[in-house]
């Protein structure tokens, strides 16, 4: 939930709308008993909510707590890929043609305020969701839906929705698995102020197991647990705090002397500290990140593969991960090969050939492509230009502050300069936009739904392919990703995609770094934590206490 | 004096509207947009469009410096881009924090300052003037946020469970949690909270803050009022007191100091807008919620009607510090005259 | 002051600069003196290959300004002009923050130290009571406090670190020995005296190299604001009238906006558009920019009383040009107390420009700078305790010198404020010289040959 802003596209576009909810607890665990309930949870995070209105929700920390006040309508668990459940939706089928799909939903749900819920209210936000009025940061949601009649309300508790042409059955329940808004309170509002309204700013109205109880801006969010659940149990912990922290440091500190209970992101340099601590357990996420470092292709330097590969060549990818991801002993890192996390068990190939660590062979490459060093300064040049460009990053990540001057460091070696810049997040992620950069070292929070189209696929008309920032175009994968949006069968979808991180990995658009894996940190009284990739307050609800260990009685 | 003092506020006023046209020009001069703010996930260039458009920043700078200039006469300061709420009730709930925070280290400042300064003006060449211009220098010639972080680093050592962020500790969250539920939500209510605990509370996250903002002002201001007490220690009236006999505690007390802290007090008045702007820094090492963090975090988040809120903020307290000083000066020594 | 009586100076102590001072007091800038003559013979012995490679890397351009300018200085230093040696060393070191880089300047001044320092820095024998002027005056004064000694000391010490920095450091500070094994190693340990950061480098080498980047910005910031407060000023308290109207109200104008946040605003802002390079000028600009109203102010009033001297009035009953008047009357003579404000602004410009590099708005990485030092250590506070501590000591020390140093000035331009107690035979001195002073300025007043005292020990 850190503020990373090249990472808000996959982290909203996963752990927001599927955070759900279900009735039944994975792996067989048996609840506790009632008699352990209360005590209080308090989690340190690193910047404010914006609002917890999922049409005009943008970040991170408050989709967190959003889908814990707000729940989307079905609920999803992570096995090698995203299993949806019921939650709200008690029941959803599909017809022959795989593009409709049909929601039925629970008729005792109630918001918090007692009016009843029901699919009207799915239809509502759909509506919400895909009027351009409103500006949602979710509207391409829609994009694959017929746009004539997206959905259709089939009576109070049914709702149908319109697919033009059948796709991954997860990433299609993604798309109309969006959290819900009441109707009754957003009917009468203003569509273009969405963002200045109540329900937003200040007191949200949901039907999850938590609800707002107070925002302090940038001090801290309290949410106190709602026994008027149904869609899960009820909770356990009586209250969860967000202590809003923005120096990592002083959290650590804090986890260490017992004022917070939790941290979501422990820094791999911290984590055989952190682990040794007596009160405070360490729990590992999988693989959601990584780092890569962006060629801009536009630019001449750059726009033959074979100086790319040659400058992967020269780079030491496992000595970055050993600087940077390794640490007392133990690797939280791997290397990485493309955009789709290792975590995704389909599509991931434990056996790839990685192109080798090997300065000599780049430097006889960057030789052949004639770029030699001609007047003895160290650096290669070629028609008297110099291989000289500007390596940007983002400023505040320290892990990708020093992952530059190590790269720095290597490209130096074979005689190409790096000048290193870091500019504000803001900055960087527009400049990426705009492809105002030679290079630049960014990350992805990665996608739990197989979609490279932002990515990789040439930029066209209709789609301005905003996340495409190397401007790399081939039509041999753009090929493979339109025929593998377009297949609803695992087993084919599975083959292109293999073939098609293997061409994209020849062309070297990227130099794929690394994975790293997340872990989080929780004071050791608390039970029942299922660490999952989908999110670290994963099934907060489960989560308890022994009485005898209580500290917050209150 | 009162004709002095009007005709001083009369000629602040175009200097107020000359600052915010200033302000206006800086911020616009800049590259970059704030619509670059909104980052969703797949936004196409019509939402930036539309974004924009829900922002004014589609009309032309012309049209946006007029809103301006009215909005600022109307202490109107619109909404901030960064989290869809008015930079009113963003400034308003940042300034009692901060303003807790600056006066209370304020005190610090002054009290141990012109203590420290007079206790080695008056003990000069002594021993205790050594130490304490030394203390002073070198507490002087350090950067706030390395003394922050050193005594964040001490304080791990020493004393462990010592509040570091934040202004209120996590036992009185939870109580006022649990009396808030109890009322909002019918939940039976166990605890009890004493005004006295709050205050107790807010007082140890005091501490540090304070501390880490308060003592390089406070060795400025012995510095400046140990030269400004000897230079009155040395002049003819104190040495014609001595020389009368009148008792050397007397001569301090009664003569020196009164004179000695006319300068102090035009410090005070320069101390104004510190009240407001000096814990940039130190605010956002210990979380502390005040107006410091929101400059910081605005400045990084390219909120422009945050930071021009902000800014003219300062810079009005800087002229009404200004002004303040000279009228405090012209009240207390009399020998000044103001035709 | 030097008592410098002993009948028969050995061979060392006549011709080994500094030494007579360190032994007979004033000892510590018998030292300064001392580091200065002998480090560049100390760099030539013990890492000649470093200076030859450094010399082999400039370009033919960077050769030839060098050789030019080290002609002028050596020139300046033989027939003994202040003024040309002066504009030599400034401008060569212009030059070098400008175009060549730290490397170029340091070995121009491993030249140019130890011939300086020779030829100026043996201990003064004891002149005529007569005709001292008032800048000799003042020297005496201020050698006489050991606290503004070791200020002078503090700033001789960072200059000469600053200037011979490519020479000192053990290590090359970009250098990432072993990123994987040696990040973070405690101080004393293999072979990091000072301990190393998270990439290995070494924490020692890149608080000397941090040194070109604290003290260039802050003597060019401080430079560029003084000239602007100095002209300003000086115009404004000359000419009267809507020129000190405008020019007073653009201080107040300027002071008006909060300095710290008026520069985090703009470096934040105005960062981007600038190249990583230049980001070092860009932060002097802006700092000399918004730092020259009190300077402006401060000459404004020393003009206002000066020009009602009589020596002025006499200069315009001459009929002397408001030129001649400005530059050769006055200036000189509010140029005191400018100096003070400069040497305690170098240190305030140190302490902005550390929590600018703090907050990450500094000079880019990986140069390192002691403020982003600190910052980087942040990140290791609990781990690695010795990166963020030894920086911050670097930057107070640096702080302490420039304030001592300014102290120091201070006190010896008002001797009433001077902060060691005179014994009664230095009494008597001092009021003997201050009659002589006072009758030898009404001389010259009345003669009108030299109207500023200052003026004339400056020549």
């Amino acid at each position: 939930m850190k503020i990373l802003l090249p990472s808000i596209f996959a982290c909203s576009f996963v752990s927001l709308p599927l955070l759900g909810f279900s009735a039944f607890p994975q792996g067989g665990q048996d609840r506790p008993h009632w008699k352990d309930q209360g005590d209080t949870l308090i989690v340190a995070v690193s910047g404010d909510a914006d609002g917890f209105l999922p049409i005009v929700n943008e970040q991170a920390t408050a989709g967190a707590i959003m889908s814990l006040i707000m729940p989307a309508p079905t609920d999803s668990a992570f096995d090698g890929k995203i299993i949806t459940l019921p939650s709200a939706a008690k029941s959803w089928e599909w017809d022959k043609t795989h593009t409709k799909l049909t929601y039925h939903f629970r008729k005792d749900l109630k918001w918090t305020d007692g009016q009843a819920l029901t699919a009207e209210d799915m239809a509502f936000a759909y509506k919400l969701y895909g009027d351009p009025e409103v500006a949602s940061p979710r509207q391409s949601y829609l994009e694959r839906m017929d746009p004539k009649k997206p959905f259709e309300l089939l009576g109070p508790y049914t709702i149908r929705f319109n697919f033009l042409w059948p796709y991954n059955e997860q990433t299609m329940m993604a798309h109309a698995g969006l959290s819900l808004v009441p109707k009754h309170i957003l009917e009468k509002a203003d569509k273009k102020r969405l963002l200045y309204h109540p329900l937003h700013t200040t007191k949200p109205i949901g039907h999850g197991p938590f609800r707002l109880l107070k925002w302090v801006h940038n001090q801290r969010i309290v949410i106190s647990r709602w026994r008027g659940v149904k869609t899960t149990p009820v909770p356990y912990l009586k209250r969860i705090i967000f202590k809003i922290l923005p120096e990592y440091q002083t959290q650590l500190k804090e986890l260490e002397t017992g004022k917070i209970d939790m941290m979501e992101t422990v820094q791999e340099k911290d984590l055989a500290r952190v682990s040794s601590w007596k009160n405070v357990k360490v729990y590992k996420r999988g693989f959601r990140f990584f780092d890569y470092l962006a060629w801009n292709l536009k630019n001449p330097l750059f726009k033959e593969r074979r100086v790319r590969r040659a400058l992967t060549m020269a780079i030491n990818i496992d000595g970055l991960i050993k600087a940077l991801l390794s640490f007392d002993g133990k690797v939280y890192g791997t290397k990485a090969y493309s955009t789709f996390t290792p975590e995704l068990r389909e599509f991931y190939d434990p056996h790839f050939q990685f192109l080798p660590f090997d300065p000599k062979k780049a430097k006889t490459e960057l030789a052949a492509m004639g770029w030699k060093d001609s007047d003895g300064d160290g650096v290669l040049d070629k028609d008297g230009k110099k291989f000289e460009f500007t390596l940007v990053t983002n400023s505040g990540n320290p892990r990708r502050a020093d992952a530059v001057q190590i790269i720095q460091q290597d490209l130096a070696k074979i005689g190409v300069k790096a000048n290193l810049e870091s500019r504000e997040p803001v900055t960087f992620f527009a400049d990426l936009r705009k492809k105002n950069f030679e290079a630049a070292l960014a990350g992805w929070s990665a996608g739990l739904f197989p979609d490279p189209s932002d990515i990789w696929q040439t930029p066209d008309a209709e789609h301005p392919r905003l996340f495409n920032f190397t401007s790399y175009s081939n039509p041999e994968a753009d090929k493979l990703i339109d025929a593998g949006l377009h297949t609803a069968n695992p087993a084919k979808e599975a083959r292109i995609w293999r073939k098609l991180l293997k061409i994209i990995y020849e062309d070297q658009p990227y130099t794929f770094l690394y994975w790293k894996s997340s872990h989080f940190a929780v004071h050791k009284r608390f039970r029942g934590i299922q660490p999952n990739v989908l999110s670290v307050l994963y099934r907060v609800w489960d989560w308890w206490v022994p009485k005898a260990e209580h500290k917050v009685k209150y | 004096m009162f004709a002095y003092i009007l005709r001083r506020v009369l000629t602040s006023i175009p200097l107020l509207f000359l600052l915010a046209t200033l302000l206006f020009i800086l911020i616009h001069l800049v590259p970059g947009d704030p619509s670059d703010l909104h980052i969703g996930d797949r936004f196409s260039p019509e939402y930036v469009e539309q974004i924009k458009k829900n922002m004014g920043l589609d009309q032309p700078v012309i049209v946006q410096y007029g809103k301006w200039l009215r909005n600022v006469a109307l202490f109107d300061f619109g909404e901030s881009f960064a989290n869809n709420r008015t930079v009113s009730s963003r400034v308003l709930e940042a300034l009692p924090n901060t303003l807790l925070l600056s006066t209370i280290s304020l005190v610090l400042i002054f009290g141990l300052g012109v203590l420290m300064g007079i206790i080695s003006a008056v003990r000069q060449y002594h021993l205790s003037d050594f130490i304490l211009t030394l203390v002073s220098l070198f507490l002087y010639s350090m950067p706030s946020f390395w003394l922050a972080l050193m005594m964040i680093l001490l304080s791990a050592h020493f004393m462990p469970s010592w509040p570091l962020s934040g202004m209120v500790g996590e036992e009185i969250i939870g109580k006022l949690a649990a009396i808030q539920e109890a009322k909002e939500f019918g939940e039976p209510l166990t605890v009890h909270l004493s005004n006295w605990e709050i205050l107790l509370d807010r007082a140890r996250h005091l501490v540090m803050p304070a501390f880490a903002l308060g003592i390089a002002g406070a060795a400025g201001v012995a510095r400046f009022t140990r030269s400004s007490m000897l230079e009155i220690i040395r002049q003819d009236f104190i040495r014609t007191a001595r020389a009368k006999g009148v008792p050397g505690r007397m001569v301090i007390m009664k003569h020196a100091l009164r004179n000695g802290l006319i300068p102090v007090i035009t410090l005070l008045g320069l101390y104004l807008p510190f009240l407001v702007s000096g814990a940039v820094l130190i605010e956002s090492i210990f979380a502390w919620p005040g107006m410091g963090r929101l400059i910081v975090t605005a400045i990084n988040q390219r909120d422009y009607p945050v930071i021009m809120a902000t800014s003219l903020l300062l810079a009005f307290l800087v002229v009404i510090g200004n002004l303040l000083a000279d009228i405090l000066y012209a009240v207390v020594d009399p020998r000044i005259r103001y035709d | 002051m030097t008592e410098s009586s002993s009948e028969t100076p050995t061979f060392l102590l006549r011709d080994l600069p500094g030494l007579g001072q360190l032994l007979r007091g004033p000892h510590w800038v018998g030292l300064g003196l001392l580091l200065a003559f002998l480090l560049p013979f100390g760099i030539l012995t013990f890492v000649p290959s470093r200076v030859l490679g450094t010399f082999n890397s400039l370009h033919l351009w960077g050769k030839g300004l060098l050789f030019l300018f080290l002609l002028l200085g050596l020139m300046g230093i033989w027939w003994k002009k202040v003024g040309i040696i002066l504009f030599s060393s400034g401008i060569a070191f212009l030059l070098a923050f400008l175009l060549f880089g730290q490397q170029w300047f340091s070995l121009y001044f491993l030249v140019l130290s130890p011939l300086l320092v020779w030829r100026f820095g043996k201990p003064r024998k004891e002149g005529p009571r007569h005709g001292k002027s008032q800048w000799v005056l003042l020297s005496e004064r201020f050698l006489r406090s050991n606290l503004a000694q070791i200020g002078l000391f503090g700033v001789m010490f960072f200059y000469l670190i600053t200037f011979f920095g490519p020479f000192l450091w053990p290590m090359d500070p970009l250098l990432q020995v072993d990123a994987g094994n040696l990040k973070l190693v405690g101080p004393g340990t293999h072979g990091y005296l000072f301990g190393s950061d998270q990439f290995s480098r070494d924490i020692l080498s890149r608080l000397i190299a941090g040194a070109w980047i604290s003290m260039t910005i802050g003597l060019f910031a401080v430079g560029l604001s003084i000239s602007l407060g100095f002209f300003f000023g000086l115009m404004a308290g000359f000419f009267g009238g809507w020129v000190e109207f405008v020019v007073m109200r653009l201080v107040d104008l300027l002071l008006g906006i909060p300095r710290l946040v008026l520069l985090l605003v703009v470096v934040a802002f105005f960062k981007d558009s600038v190249p990583s390079q230049y980001r070092m000028h860009l932060i002097v600009v802006i700092l000399g920019l918004t730092g020259w109203m009190g300077t402006s102010r401060l000459v404004r009033g020393e003009v206002l009383t000066i020009k009602e001297r009589d020596f002025v009035q006499a200069g315009r009953a001459l009929g002397f040009s408001n030129l001649r008047l400005m530059v050769k009357h006055i200036a000189p003579n509010c140029l005191a107390p400018v100096i003070v404000s400069a040497a305690l602004g170098i240190g305030g410009t140190i302490l902005v420009e550390a929590a600018l590099s703090f907050l990450g708005l500094g000079v880019p990485p990986p140069t390192p700078s002691w403020g982003s030092m600190v910052a980087d250590g942040k990140e290791y506070l609990t781990k690695a305790w010795w990166i963020s501590t030894l920086s911050g000591f670097t930057i107070v020390a640096a702080v302490v010198s420039f304030n001592l140093l300014g102290d120091g000035i201070r006190d010896a331009l008002d001797p009433r404020l001077a902060s060691k107690r005179l014994n009664r035979k230095q009494m008597d001195l001092a009021m003997k010289r201050a009659a002589e002073k006072e009758r030898s300025e009404k001389e010259q007043d009345a003669l009108m040959e030299s109207p500023s005292e200052l003026q004339k020990g400056a020549s």
